[in-house]
This record gives structure tokens, C-alpha cells and sequence, in this order.
């Protein structure tokens, strides 16, 4: 973790029902520079609603979601212009899909899905395009000379490293990933953890990981909360929360598993 | 040809014309911007051209001279039917000759002489959005238009080079219109492209189907998108035309047997027929006057 | 100086599974570590050694008393620190090797023990060499250096452990049954090692089962017998 005192991303009393269907209810935490915090819970526990309120991806009934921008000002991002909100989101910030199909452009090569967003904030110069794309599809391991494949000639596992690659050419200093192992083969999980694990840290991001799977959590976490009916029933560093769980529901969530 | 009577005059009734000079007026306010319209059934299929003939139709008087083009030509069936269309509901006066036209309609060219301020390009568009390839939601694009979030139009452009060295875009090549939205110049050729950058005439792009219009007002900043390594260039052509030699036009290659003749000639027949009348004589016209 | 001051701890489990059966493991514990101290925790099986060893790690929370732990200069209370603070803690001040390598699939040997020097700023190359020194120690045959120790051997797999713990210099330094499946000369290895760190000021806090190991590392030991809470 980085010595950055400020937080960068401070939750507060988060809320939001679908009608008479509770989201999420009263969440609040802060993520600091360099932090991973885990979103673990069942189906239907409102993690990935938590996730997409967090990331300006769905309007919250209640509650403040403030971020610090590069300016250094902790900004609610739902009192940001709407200009300013998607240039975060494609520029500061990086969301990584489960299905890599809803972060990807699956009609452009793997290449011009790596170059858009340096495109979007004005990249214009070919060449180094091309080299960034390069660069980055080696960094997550895919085959330079896949460059100007599209991701649908693409195995799963090499699909969401591309989104991955996608997602932090432009630097980006929070990423919001909603169970990025999901719908892997195993050994292809493993090395996407080994991958992703190396990437968070070299790079220095803050990351929220929304996983139903214990052992992705312990891995790529710092702290983790966990989720029982949209609510946060305990929350705490990683390793402590899995194997010192208070509330009920962790206790049964971690006894449920395989070796966590 | 008599004029058809029972129809108002240019054939839309003037309510339908207000709102189109309406739009037109928010477009020429706003360049590059597409404006929204209720386009009318016409008395021809989508894809004839009914968003042209219905800007034609609001802003022409009795006093203009009207040229249509299609391909660069003004004696094929889209071309003669759009002519007739005026001439029987307007009775205005038409003509093949640039220069004596003052409304030019056009689908695929703009012509090779130079524009005039008091002469108006109307261009038949069949998809006005330029982004529509990449993004196929419009509510998705025009927030992209709204908040100038155009890295899209680059990666169509980046994939063109990917895959053939150089951006294999020719026709419909993207432009952005004063520096702030993205426009797509309707089917023409990029040759035609710089036509339009600080052109003297007015441009009114009308895509009947799609119900949008846009425009390029005189004198507009017009520039088409490319890459610092890969600038934009418009096509050239190793030969002259067949029959005029003229080396600066845009060419189009006919063939001429079964026997893999070919022959290029200028796309802009007007302009051929006059640098003809003018004495200029291409190898076809040599070699056959040398017989 | 004092480096850790356990004061009145006490731990006990809930067990929601079981009708909110509540376990009692510890209660008042009180015990204090010096830099250059070996102290040896004893008692039987279930006595809760582990347990307060976790506890003094942030592994386990530690609902009574307090844990002081001197952390860059101050003291701060590991039963109330937040997580970034024992994240903290952890990287810089408490080395723990317990008897289980948790290995992450895919990374080298040679990697898990680079991993905690890198995280103090040293560059990849200087990792790399302090790793190869120490898996060199420990008999690691170089072979295996590049392979993910998943497929190791037991005593292997622990060796790495041990080598990872040793990585970086900690002034506090817990040992859970470092010695458990090694063989003798291995044994002898990490005995020295240890002793090393405690004369280099270390403090350090130990659970073994062998009483020639225990002899041979610690001065003292404190029993955890006298702090067992009666269930």
C-alpha cells in the first residue's frame, strides 16, 4: 500500500431498492491508494448493486459516494457534470466485466480495444498507439501477433485479460471488478489471479473486487467486506475475516467452502 | 414540360416547408450538428433521395436554376427523375451547368469547378451517423456528439490501418466541422472531402429516412480526421481522363469490352463536356482523332 | 526496550453453527517481549498458543485486553488497530512463519521469497539475490527455484516459508512450529537462523513442540496453562 494518507473513494450510507426490493442498504467504507478491498456474499446479497452505485453506474436512493480527483478534492461523483463522470470513468477509472463480452468491442481488433481509450482522450499519433497496445497485450500475456485478432477468435481467459488490458492502458487509479474469475476454467483462474495480483500491485491501484469465491477474495484482498441481504455484516482485513468470522453469516459462508 | 397543377408549389405544402427551414436554420447555426426533422413520405422509395428533395423542396424559389448529379453525372435515372420532380411541381428552371445552377443537388459528388457564395449544396445521406458503425444505440451517439467524445471515430481509423496499411476509408470519411462535431460528409468520395473545408457555398445535408439534417455554412472550418503519422490524403490517379485529359478530377473507371479494356474518365461529366468544348482532348479522343 | 506488552488478553470463540456455543480459550494474559527476547509459548494441545499468536499478528481479533506492539517508534494496540495499520505492521515490524505455506498458484519459489523484500522498495535484482541466498540455505536445489512450490514436498513447501519469513529483518518475529516436518540438518538451519535474528535484536515469539528445538532457541517460556478459561 502506498503511503498516501487521503482516502481516494469514501462511501457513506449508501442505500438503493429496486421498488420494494432492497439493493444495498446503508453501506459505508473508504478505499485508500493502493488498496484492494473484497465484496464477498451470495447471489442476491447486493454486491454487484453496491459495485455499480460506487461506480457511477447506478444512482443510489441514498447515500454519498465522493472520490478524490488528480485535482486532490474529494468530489461527489453524483454531483459531478455529466462530462466530467464519464471522463473519470474512462480515463481514472477501469470497471472489468464477468462476461468480457460486456467490456470489450467485440467487432475491433484486440488492438483498437486496447488503443480506445487512449484514443477517447486524445491520442492521435498511430505508432505509439500501436506500441502502448502491444506493450500491454504482452503484460497481460496475450501474443503480440494476436494484435489485429478480434476477441471473438479469443479464448475466455485471453478475452478478459484483453478487458483488462483495455481497462488500464490509460493509467487508471481505481478499478471496479465484478467477479472477474467467473465462467474460467480453474487453471485459467489461476493464472488471471496471478496476473491480476502483479498488476494491482506494480501498478499501485486501488481496486473493489466483487467475487462470491473465498479464495479469489484472500488472494487479491487487503480487506474484505462481507454481504448478507444488501446489507455489510462485517467487514475487516482479509485473512482475519476468513479466519476469525464473527457475524453468523461469514461463519457459514466460510465453513461452506473447500479451503478458503 | 408543363407544370403540374393541384400541387403547391416545389410540392410540400408551406407548413411542411417552415419546419424544414426550421431545422435547416438550427443547423446552419450549429455546423455539423443534426437536427431532427419530421421528414414527409415522398412520392418516391427511401433511398432516391427524399431528404435532399425535401430540403430542395423548402428552399428553393421560382427563380433558381437547379442542377442534380448523381455519381458525378447528370443524365442518370436518379439524376433526370429529380430534375422532372422540380421541373413539373415548380416549374423552375434547370440545368446541367455548374456554374449556372445556384441549388446543386447531389448524391456521391460535390462538382469539380469551384463553388460560389450565392450557389447552395443540398447532399442526399443515406446514414448521418458517422458513428453509428461502432456504436449502433443512438441514444449512446448523441450523448457522444453532446459531450465530443469522438475517440471512436479513431479507432475505425486505427482498425483501417491495422488491416491495410493505410486508412482504406474512401468514401463517407469522417470529418469534423469547426473544430467540434464529428459529421459524416454523406456518401461522397474523400477526394471530395477538402471541397467542403471553408467552402464559399452553403452545404445542407438531408437524410430523409433517418429524418435528420445537417449543415456546413460558408466558410467553415472542415477538417477530416487522420492520424499525426497517417495524415489525410485524397486519392490520385496514374492516368487522365480518357476523354477531356484532365489530371486533377476525380476518375472513374469504365469498362469497355470483354477483353479487360478499361478506360478513366472524369466522374463530373459537366466539367468534361466543357474542358471538351474548351479544346482539351484525352488518349481516347486523340488516338481516335489520329485515325 | 520492550517491543511487545501483552496486557489482559483474553479470547473466546462463538460458535453460531452450534446454537451460539461460545468457546473459552485464554483470559488475562499478560506477557512482554524485549528486542533480543526468545520466549517460548507452552501448555497442551488446545491451551490457545496459536490463538494468542494470531491474536498478537491481527490474524485473530482479540475482543479483551490489549496487545502493544512498538511500531516505528510508537506503540500501537494490534486489538484496536485498523487493517491498514496492521497491514502496516506486518510489512515493516511482525514477521510471521507458521507450519503452512499458503502458496499462490503460478508463482515461483524464487518469487514467493522476493515478494516481501520487493515490498520494501528493493529493486528486482536484489530481491532475487537476497531469495536465492536463503532458498541456498535452506537447501532449496535450484531446480525447483522456478517452479510454483504447490508441488513440493511438505518439508519443501515449509522451507520456503521459512526462507519468505527470514526475507526481510523484523524487530518482532513469530514462529508457529517453524520446524515441524524438517529433517535434522534443516532443523539446524533454521535453529541458527533464528538465533541470528535474536542476537540481531529481534524479539521473538515461539510455539514448538520439540524441546530440543525449544531449548535451543528460547531463554524463557511462558505457559499458557495459567490463562486457560474454564469452558
Amino acid at each position: 500500500m502506498s503511503d498516501n494518507h487521503e482516502p481516494l473513494l469514501v462511501v457513506d450510507g449508501l442505500s438503493k431498492r429496486y421498488g420494494a426490493q432492497l439493493g444495498c442498504r446503508d453501506v459505508g467504507f473508504s478505499l485508500w491508494p493502493g488498496e484492494v478491498v473484497g465484496v464477498v456474499g451470495e447471489s442476491g446479497s447486493g454486491k454487484t448493486t453496491l459495485l455499480n452505485c460506487i461506480s457511477a453506474r447506478l444512482t443510489p436512493d441514498d447515500g454519498v459516494v465522493r472520490y478524490r480527483t488528480r485535482l486532490g478534492t474529494l468530489s461527489d461523483i453524483y454531483q459531478m457534470s455529466e462530462p466530467e463522470r464519464r471522463m473519470l470513468m474512462r480515463t481514472d477509472w477501469a470497471f472489468v466485466h464477468q462476461n468480457p463480452r460486456d467490456g470489450l468491442r467485440m467487432k475491433v481488433s484486440a488492438g483498437a480495444n486496447v488503443g480506445e481509450r487512449l484514443m477517447a482522450v486524445g491520442a492521435r499519433h498511430y505508432g505509439n498507439i500501436r506500441g502502448a497496445a502491444d506493450d500491454w497485450l504482452s503484460k497481460v500475456e496475450i501474443d503480440t501477433g494476436r494484435i489485429d485478432d478480434l476477441p471473438a477468435t479469443f479464448s475466455g481467459g485471453m478475452q478478459q485479460r484483453l478487458q483488462i488490458a483495455r481497462n488500464l492502458v490509460t493509467g487508471p487509479r481505481l478499478v471496479f471488478m465484478d467477479e472477474p474469475t467467473g465462467g474460467l476454467d480453474v487453471s485459467v483462474q489461476a493464472r488471471l489471479l496471478d496476473l491480476m495480483r502483479g498488476l494491482v500491485g506494480e501498478l499501485g491501484l486501488a481496486a473493489v473486487i466483487v467475487t462470491h469465491d473465498l479464495a479469489v477474495a484472500r488472494l487479491l484482498s487487503h480487506r474484505l467486506m462481507v454481504m448478507w441481504r444488501g446489507e455489510v455484516v462485517e467487514q475487516g482485513l482479509t485473512d482475519q475475516v476468513l479466519d476469525d468470522p464473527q457475524h453468523p453469516y461469514t461463519q457459514l459462508l466460510v465453513s461452506s467452502v473447500l479451503q478458503p | 414540360m408543363a407544370e403540374t397543377s393541384g400541387y403547391n408549389f416545389a410540392y410540400l405544402d408551406e407548413q411542411t416547408k417552415r419546419m424544414i427551414r426550421r431545422a435547416l436554420l438550427k443547423a446552419i447555426a450549429v455546423p455539423g450538428y443534426q437536427v431532427p426533422f419530421a421528414s414527409r413520405e415522398m412520392p418516391m422509395p427511401y433511398g432516391w433521395g427524399t431528404g435532399g428533395i425535401q430540403v430542395t423542396a423548402s428552399i428553393v424559389g421560382r427563380d433558381d436554376v437547379l442542377k442534380v448529379i448523381d455519381q458525378g453525372a447528370d443524365d442518370t435515372t436518379n439524376a433526370v427523375s429529380i430534375r422532372k420532380f422540380f421541373k413539373r411541381t415548380a416549374g423552375i428552371e434547370t440545368t446541367t451547368q455548374t456554374h449556372e445552377a445556384n441549388i446543386i443537388q447531389t448524391r456521391h459528388r460535390i462538382p469539380e469547378e469551384d463553388l460560389r457564395a450565392d450557389q447552395i449544396m443540398v447532399f442526399q445521406v443515406p446514414i448521418p451517423e458517422p458513428l453509428r458503425f461502432l456504436e449502433p444505440r443512438e441514444t449512446e451517439t448523441r450523448k457522444m456528439h453532446a459531450l465530443e467524445e469522438y475517440g471512436l471515430m479513431h479507432v475505425k481509423l486505427y482498425e483501417d490501418i491495422s488491416q491495410h496499411g493505410h486508412i482504406a476509408t474512401t468514401y463517407a470519411y469522417p470529418v469534423a466541422v469547426k473544430q467540434r462535431y464529428v459529421m459524416d460528409p454523406s456518401p461522397i468520395p474523400k477526394f471530395d472531402n477538402p471541397k467542403i473545408n471553408r467552402s464559399p457555398a452553403l452545404m445542407l445535408f438531408g437524410a430523409g429516412r433517418e429524418k435528420r439534417i445537417y449543415a456546413v455554412p460558408p466558410f467553415t472550418d472542415v477538417h477530416s480526421l487522420d492520424f499525426e503519422d497517417f495524415p489525410f490524403e485524397i486519392q490520385t490517379w496514374r492516368e487522365a481522363c480518357a476523354l477531356c485529359g484532365a489530371t486533377g478530377s476525380f476518375l472513374d473507371e469504365i469498362v469497355t469490352d470483354d477483353a479487360g479494356g478499361r478506360m478513366f474518365v472524369c466522374s463530373d461529366t459537366d466539367f468534361c463536356e466543357k474542358r471538351r468544348e474548351a479544346g482539351h482532348a484525352g488518349p481516347a479522343l486523340a488516338a481516335e482523332g489520329a485515325v | 526496550m520492550d517491543m511487545v506488552r501483552v496486557r489482559g488478553v483474553g479470547k473466546s470463540f462463538k460458535l453460531h453453527a452450534q446454537g451460539g456455543a461460545e468457546i473459552a480459550v485464554v483470559g488475562g494474559v499478560d506477557m512482554t517481549v524485549a528486542t533480543g527476547d526468545a520466549i517460548a509459548l507452552t501448555g497442551a494441545s488446545g491451551v490457545g498458543k496459536s490463538t494468542l499468536m494470531r491474536m498478537i499478528f491481527g490474524n485473530y481479533l482479540c475482543p479483551e485486553g490489549e496487545i502493544l506492539v512498538r511500531h516505528g517508534g510508537c506503540w500501537v494496540d494490534v486489538a484496536r488497530a485498523d487493517p491498514r495499520a496492521i497491514i502496516d505492521i506486518r510489512r515493516e515490524t511482525i514477521g510471521y512463519i507458521s507450519q503452512f505455506l499458503r502458496v499462490i498458484p503460478r508463482v515461483p519459489a524464487l518469487e514467493v521469497v522476493a515478494e516481501p523484500i520487493r515490498m520494501r522498495g528493493a529493486s528486482e535484482g536484489e530481491s532475487r539475490e537476497r531469495a536465492s541466498e536463503l532458498l541456498t540455505r535452506l537447501r532449496i536445489p535450484e531446480t525447483l527455484w522456478s517452479l510454483s512450490p504447490v508441488t513440493f514436498s511438505g518439508g519443501e513447501q515449509q522451507r520456503v516459508n521459512i526462507a519468505r519469513g527470514f526475507a526481510v529483518p523484523y524487530p518482532i518475529l513469530l514462529l508457529d512450529e517453524p520446524t515441524a516436518s524438517l529433517d535434522k540438518e534443516n532443523r539446524d538451519t533454521v535453529i541458527e537462523m533464528i538465533d541470528e535474528a535474536r542476537r540481531g535484536g529481534t524479539a521473538i515469539i515461539g510455539i514448538f513442540h520439540d524441546g530440543n528445538v525449544r531449548a535451543a532457541v528460547c531463554e524463557r517460556a511462558c505457559d499458557l496453562t495459567q490463562y486457560r478459561l474454564a469452558s
